[in-house]
């Protein structure tokens, strides 16, 4: 027998381990790290030859011997002298069906986690029947990669081979990974590792997008994956070995050639879906560079990425070679140690490709296969696994998508996409990839064929003049148009029509003449229009309450205009016109029976609309009567094909929703009802409702929205046209359930260049559930498709652009050649059409509809996240009291930050700075803070205690003692933690040291951290949240630094740590400094009834309701401590309130401890991220974070003024803050003037509603980064005379109030008043509503505090904190304080009473 | 030393472990034989970069330049 060692030896982690290790520690109980195999044998194995040859692998093999433990605070491996866990023998032959009891088992066995501190492998031999076996190898990739599986099957091998014959076993002996530990360790300090370093972060500060598909948002916390398999054919994969011999394909290994080929497949694949130009495919290498480290059983992986950047035309085979540059690139800086998380995250793709060789098992036939466990890195949103495990050739493509990221449906679009896209490279390496076809021939002829086949027969060659007078003719004395009681039949709007036409000829008017129109809505306007048509002539609606200023622009745009036809009131705005006309209102029998013959004709222009183009400048758009009648004749039918049907007619002209409902009526023997807008307050439609005397409505759905109160039960509309905006569900079922659903209501979609609208559908509650109306399928004689950037169909699920064609193309913007030719294309799929492109986005479902995704710029990127505006706006609808919403972004003004040229002053005392707010000197130059707290300074000293009192706690703790520890003690590991920890295990307490890794601790700071520990002998814990940086983001935008979130967080943590292990005390080693900071305020002591017990009840009272806020942190790191008892429990303790020790002391003891300083940090703390909090905190709120806790330190005497003041003036490197902003993902460029852009709800509501109620409301709705954190309430949502919202005209925010909003409401009353004015002072914020909630504004315990003490000493009340929580907007606390005031008044006597109220009480 | 000789050794002493160190032919395809992995090649490109001086572009790292001691020969012969 071999001889056992009995000790176990331990060794530091790789660095990519160390990787690992965190990884896995940021999902603890999730197995991503699970490598799992199953070996098939078929044939029967000798179970106890099987177990005698595992037991010898594991004493060979030290990798399954090998465990991760964390040792003085840094993670070891460690090797036990002995396998922690024996070969598990399973018997399936009892079963039924053994296959089916063989996957139940390896179902449930493979997604157990391995516990890191144990045993990192499961193993066991299955008997399926007496013919086959099963060897299932389950091992923590920190201990194995896919070469040392391939060591551990064939050394099984081997012995299994030996033991069957009854040879003596001996114990190979095999190359120990110490060596790759020491190697690494000895590289990172060579020149070779400088260069790949600098190599890399050169690489890295290059910032990209990651790839999006389908237009999710690329990146989630969330681990689960689905393996879906890709089945790769016979022929596609003979013409992959073929083209594998081709120069300019074949590599110089068959491995690499193979890895090149499949990387540039999964680069085409994303570049085609996702449009990307730059894109980074990660790849896992195994850096196994001597032959010593080949035969290493253990993990050898550095993941590293290629970055391919796309040219315009680049093909497969192209792209193979760009690939395999890359690869060499790669791999030239492939160092042992190089891989980092910085770079795990610069890409959001993975390809795995793998070769390897499980020969026989022993000469029995082995079917080897790599069992995924369901989970994988997070931060991947698809896992490319390309695997030749058995070398039979046919190599298996498996795809592992995050199931977050990616439905079941569309992950079955994106297999079936990218079978495509290979496909296509393999057939042809050299055509371009955007040409590559996505779409099946299914899709094609649905998407493309079926869905535009539209064709119907119209008038082609009539005008709208054509089909008026056709109708005058067949029923001249039907009503055409009516207006109060006055009324015009056919044939009498036909005279005076004809009569204004003569008038017109007369003036000069010409074909195409372009008649500018601005009159308010009347009979007359649709005289002029229509005459203005018959003369050939082409109108131009402005809206009569366009600026005057604007319209002489339009009018220069125009050029020289010789008619207009103007109201009496608007005619000095045309006074550059060569005349103005009007038709007369006189009775028809005066005019001159003349019969003037139409001169319109079907290719001229009837009407030129002005729309806002994105830039600004309004573009004309050409509309001729060939397109007009294509859309009216398709009207028609829709909506007015049956019986004489009336049109009400309240809109501006100048939009052209509006002509539906001027000439549909008019073509098919209907009434126009006129409705002039003579109140002017933008509530003309509910006129319209009320007077309840039309059949059909067009409006848009701001217009809608205004009737949605009205009771629509009885109403004679019959038909809605709604459009011109994105049609909320939420909208149209209300408008249903009010109308008892007799009102159809048509959603119509179109550009004004595609002539009024070309797509409808009709509204059916029982199946519109999506949170917008869908506009359905194109109208008669229009084509819609929906293409990418390279103007190719969308598959299913991808997202492109609207492009629309046929009839109703318009013909160009006037004078903008240019425009014209750029938003007006060929149509590739019916030559000689012209297609206009939208600028809006769409996508195929999978049911075979359209989805429509609203404009380009509707879908915007806040803080690196994709969002919908119109899915937040559905959600904030869904919401029952609010009635009108409208979602944008917006660049947030930064609050002004005083300048900081100014030189400063300094207070002599203290040093606190000029630039603190509200601060003010004597004559001495003392400050406001020194000098009151001279008045307190007496009482605030009362306050602490001495270190006999502790000791009395210290035994108080011990006295009760449960459980393993006496208390948590938060360290730092700064000079004021490491003294206390020192100290109380010198008191005897048994610590638990609890340090929050943060991402940002410097190593010196960890190092002391360690020592320490390690030194005491005291258990430590570093725990880390994957959420941290979504903390420091939350912090920076609530309290414009990176401490605030930390700090709670650090709470937070200890607090369930606490829970979990029984522990009820906390230990802080907050300085006398920070108390004053955050805790005592001079409020606390200037009380007359000043009591230490009342300010710690009070404190304690603050940091409850703190801690129970259900916030971001709360949230993200689930902790559910602060609902349960717990925070009553738990008892905590500040060091600092009881010890007070001179700074020279406390260095000079932590010095001969074996402390020092870190040097890598600034001088004052242990972390990195510190600057960051300091920068923005200066760039957003003027002044230095830590001005005030330094001063106090001088006042305490723990720091002098000089000390303080030098340590403030730190310079500090904008460039690193810049990144670590970048890497935590604060993108919005804090320094740029523009202002950092926001997510922003407006919304209309009876009255205003509480942001958290809203928040609340939205978060059970939306992903959280779509939560606005801006709520504005509006009394009316303001709308354009187009009748859309007005976005220009939506109040602008700034930063003042930070995840505030609503509109800024001032005080209204005294006891408002005042309270704001405490708000303001207290909160150092100078804007405040007295809606906005005090948690918004970045309020926490510390300010409420203040603010209660200062409410209660002027309302001379006595109110408890508790209700100040409870009502944290200055209108509640002002109703609190009456309340109680009220109380007050009704407790007194009588005789009292009436002493206080005649005022000589 | 020749640069054919220069190559040959490196080849033959760094590259080749074991037995099969002895008699690389100038001609003899270094590829084929299966024994060169691709973190080789890397050292033998790092390798005929520094002796001869020369910046290889990753561009050019393919087989067609390092198939042969002749081929790399050629190919430096090409950059200098």
């Amino acid at each position: 027998m071999t001889q056992t060692n009995t000790q176990s030896t331990t060794l530091p982690l790789t660095h990519s381990q160390r990787l690992m290790w965190i990884g896995q520690r940021v999902h603890p109980d999730v197995p991503i790290y699970n490598m799992v195999f199953t070996f098939t044998f078929q044939s029967q194995i000798d179970t106890e030859a099987f177990k005698a040859a595992f037991a010898i692998l594991g004493e060979a093999c030290a990798s399954l011997r090998t465990v991760i433990r964390e040792i003085d605070g840094e993670p070891m491996q460690v090797i036990l002298p002995s396998l922690p866990q024996a070969l598990e023998i399973i018997d399936l032959t009892s079963e039924v069906d053994g296959q089916v009891a063989l996957s139940r088992w390896v179902d449930e066995r493979r997604t157990r986690t391995l516990p890191l501190e144990s045993c990192l492998y499961d193993s066991a031999l299955i008997r399926v029947s007496e013919s086959q076996f099963v060897w299932y190898l389950n091992q923590h990739h920190l201990i194995t990669d896919v070469t040392a599986s391939e060591l551990i099957y064939r050394l099984m091998s081997r012995l299994y081979e030996q033991a069957l014959r009854d040879e003596p076993l001996s114990v190979p002996s095999l190359p120990s990974y110490a060596d790759y530990v020491a190697h690494e360790q000895e590289v990172r300090t060579g020149s070779a590792f400088a260069a790949a370093k600098a190599y890399w972060q050169e690489y890295l500060s290059q910032p990209i997008d990651l790839v999006s598909l389908y237009g999710e948002s690329g990146s989630t916390h969330l681990a689960r994956t689905e393996r879906t398999p890709f089945l790769i054919s016979p022929e596609q994969t003979a013409r992959l070995n073929e083209l594998a011999t081709q120069p300019g394909f074949r590599s110089f290994t068959r491995d690499m050639t193979f890895a090149n080929l499949y990387a540039a497949l999964v680069f085409a694949y994303l570049h085609r879906l996702s449009g990307n130009t730059d894109i980074r495919l990660g790849i896992p290498l195994a850096n196994r560079s001597t032959p010593a480290f080949r035969e290493t059983i253990a993990m050898f992986i550095e993941v590293l990425s290629l970055h391919i950047r796309f040219d315009p035309d680049e093909t497969f085979a192209s792209l193979v070679r760009k690939v395999a540059a890359a690869n060499v690139r790669t791999l030239q800086n492939l160092q042992p140690g190089i891989a980092s998380a910085e770079h795990h995250h610069a890409y959001n793709m993975l390809l795995n490709f793998i070769t390897v060789s499980f020969a026989p098992f022993a000469g029995i036939p082995t079917r080897a296969e790599w069992v995924h466990s369901g989970y994988g890195d997070s931060t991947d949103s698809i896992r490319f696994q390309v695997h030749d495990l058995n070398r039979t050739g046919q190599t298996s493509i498996e795809l592992d998508f995050n199931t977050y990221l990616h439905s079941d449906v569309e992950r079955q679009g994106l297999l079936d996409q990218f079978g495509r896209v290979l496909d296509a490279c393999l057939r042809d390496p050299q055509q371009p990839i955007h040409r590559i076809s996505l779409l099946t021939d299914v899709e094609y002829q649905h998407n493309i064929v079926q869905f535009n086949d539209t064709r119907k027969p119209y008038p082609a060659d009539q005008t709208v003049i054509d089909l008026f007078e056709a109708q005058a003719a067949r029923a001249p004395d039907a009503t055409a148009v009516a207006l109060g009681t006055t009324t015009l039949s056919y044939h009498q709007l036909k005279r005076r029509v004809d009569a204004f036409m003569r008038t017109l000829l007369d003036l000069g008017a010409e074909p195409e003449t372009l008649i500018p129109v601005c009159m308010e809505t009347s009979i007359e306007v649709v005289v002029a229009l229509l005459a203005i048509l018959k003369a050939g002539c082409a109108y131009i609606p402005i809206d009569p309450a366009t600026p005057a200023e604007r319209i002489a622009s339009l009018l220069e745009d125009l050029g020289k205009t010789p008619i207009a036809v103007v109201d009496e009131s608007l005619a000095g705005r045309f006074s550059s016109v060569g005349c103005v006309a009007r038709p007369a209102d006189v009775d028809d029998r005066l005019l001159p029976a003349v019969n003037e013959a139409s001169l319109a004709q079907p290719s001229q222009c009837a009407y030129l609309i002005f729309t806002s183009g994105t830039t600004g400048k309004p573009k004309g758009v050409m509309v001729q009567h060939n397109n007009l009648t294509s859309y009216l004749w398709w009207a028609k039918r829709m909506y007015a094909d049956h019986e004489p049907t009336t049109f009400a007619l309240y809109s501006s002209l100048a939009f052209d929703l509006t002509v539906t409902s001027v000439f549909v009526p008019l073509i098919s023997g209907g009434t126009i009802r006129v409705y002039p807008d003579r109140e002017k307050n933008g509530l003309l439609i509910r006129e319209v409702f009320r007077d309840n005397a039309v059949d059909v409505v067009k409006l848009t759905p701001s217009h809608l929205a205004l009737v949605r109160d009205l009771d629509l039960a009885q109403t004679r509309v019959k038909q809605l046209i709604v459009g011109g905006e994105d049609f909320k569900t939420e909208l149209a079922q209300a408008i249903h359930r009010k109308s008892n659903g007799q009102i159809a209501q048509h959603n119509e979609y179109g550009p004004t260049e595609s002539t009024v609208a070309c797509m409808i559908h009709t509204y059916d509650p029982r199946l519109d559930t999506r949170p917008s109306v869908p506009i359905g399928t194109p109208s008669d004689n229009m084509q819609v498709y929906i293409l990418d950037k390279r103007l190719q169909p969308t598959p299913t699920g991808m997202i492109g652009e609207m492009y629309l064609s046929g009839a109703n193309i318009a013909r160009g913007y006037l004078n903008r050649p240019e425009l014209t030719a750029e938003r007006f294309l060929d149509d590739p799929f019916t030559p000689g059409q012209r297609m206009y492109r939208t600028g809006d986005l769409a996508r195929w479902l999978p049911s075979g509809h359209l989805e429509f995704l609203g404009r380009n710029d509707h879908q915007v990127k806040v803080g690196g996240a994709r969002i919908e505006l119109g899915e937040v706006e559905a959600a904030l609808l869904s919401h029952h009291e609010i009635t009108a919403v409208a979602v944008d972004v917006r660049r947030v003004r930064q609050a002004a930050a005083p300048a900081t040229e100014e030189a400063l002053n300094h207070c002599t005392r203290c040093g606190l700075a000029s630039n603190f707010p509200g601060i003010t000197f004597d004559e001495d130059g003392v400050c406001s803070v020194c000098l009151r707290y001279d008045s307190y300074r007496a009482k605030a000293q009362a306050y602490f205690k001495s270190m006999d009192a502790l000791k009395e706690i210290v035994e108080r703790i011990k006295a009760r003692r449960a459980g393993e520890y006496d208390c948590i003690v938060l360290f730092s590991g700064g000079k004021d933690s490491a003294f206390m920890l020192f100290q109380l295990v010198e008191m005897g307490l048994r610590v638990l040291s609890f340090t929050l890794d943060n991402g940002y601790i410097s190593d010196d700071a960890k190092a002391n951290i360690r020592r320490i520990t390690g030194s005491l002998g005291v258990d430590h814990v570093f725990a880390t949240t994957p959420f941290m940086n979504a903390i420091f983001v939350d912090s920076l935008h609530h309290f414009a630094n990176v401490c605030n979130g930390c700090f709670k967080a650090i709470y937070t943590l200890a607090i369930d740590l606490a829970r979990q292990k029984g522990i009820r005390v906390i230990v802080t080693g907050l300085s006398r400094g920070q108390f004053f900071e955050t805790r005592l305020t001079e409020e606390l002591f200037v009380r007359d009834d000043f009591d230490i017990q009342a300010i710690d009840e009070s404190i304690a009272r603050a940091r409850r309701a703190y801690h129970q806020r259900d916030d971001l942190i709360s949230r993200s790191l689930e902790v559910d401590v602060f609902r349960d008892q717990m925070l009553d429990e738990i008892e905590f303790v500040d060091f600092y309130r009881y010890c007070d020790v001179a700074l020279d002391e406390m260095y000079r003891y932590l010095t001969a401890r074996g402390w020092t300083r870190p040097q890598d940090t600034g001088r004052s703390t242990n972390c990195l991220i510190n600057d960051v909090g300091i920068y923005v905190h200066k760039q957003r709120r003027g002044f230095h974070n830590y001005a005030l806790p330094y001063s106090w330190d001088v006042r305490m005497g723990h720091k002098t003024r000089d000390q303080a003041i030098e340590e403030l003036n730190d310079e500090i490197d904008s460039h690193r803050v810049k990144r670590i902003l970048h890497e935590i993902g604060y993108e919005d460029a804090v320094d740029t003037e523009a202002g950092a852009t926001r997510l922003v709800a407006y919304y209309t509501s009876p009255k205003p509603i509480p942001n958290a109620e809203v928040r609340d409301h939205l978060s059970k709705k939306l992903t959280n980064f779509m939560v606005p954190s801006h709520f504005i309430w509006l009394e009316t949502m303001p709308l354009a005379p187009s009748g859309k919202v007005n976005r220009a005209a939506l109040p602008d925010i700034d930063d003042s109030r930070p995840m505030s909003g609503s509109t800024l409401v001032a005080p209204s009353n005294d006891v408002e008043e005042a309270i704001h004015r405490i708000w303001q002072e207290v909160l150092l914020l100078q804007t405040i509503s007295i809606y906005d909630n005090f948690f918004d504004l970045g309020g926490h315990s510390l300010p409420a505090i203040r603010i209660v003490s200062r409410i209660n000493s002027m309302f001379d009340i006595d109110m408890p904190i508790d209700t100040f929580f409870a009502h944290p907007t200055i209108a509640q606390l002002a109703v609190a304080v009456d309340e109680i005031l009220i109380a007050e008044i009704e407790a007194l006597s009588d005789e009292e009473a009436r002493q206080l109220l005649s005022g000589d009480g | 030393m020749n640069p054919h000789e220069q190559l040959r050794t490196f080849i033959e002493a760094k590259l080749l472990s074991g037995g099969q160190a002895a008699g690389v032919a100038y001609g003899d395809d270094l590829l084929l034989s299966g024994l060169i992995n691709s973190l080789d090649v890397m050292r033998l490109v790092t390798f005929t970069a520094e002796t001869f001086q020369i910046d290889i572009p990753a561009e050019d790292v393919v087989i067609e330049n390092f198939q042969t001691i002749d081929a790399i020969v050629d190919y430096v012969a090409s950059r200098q």
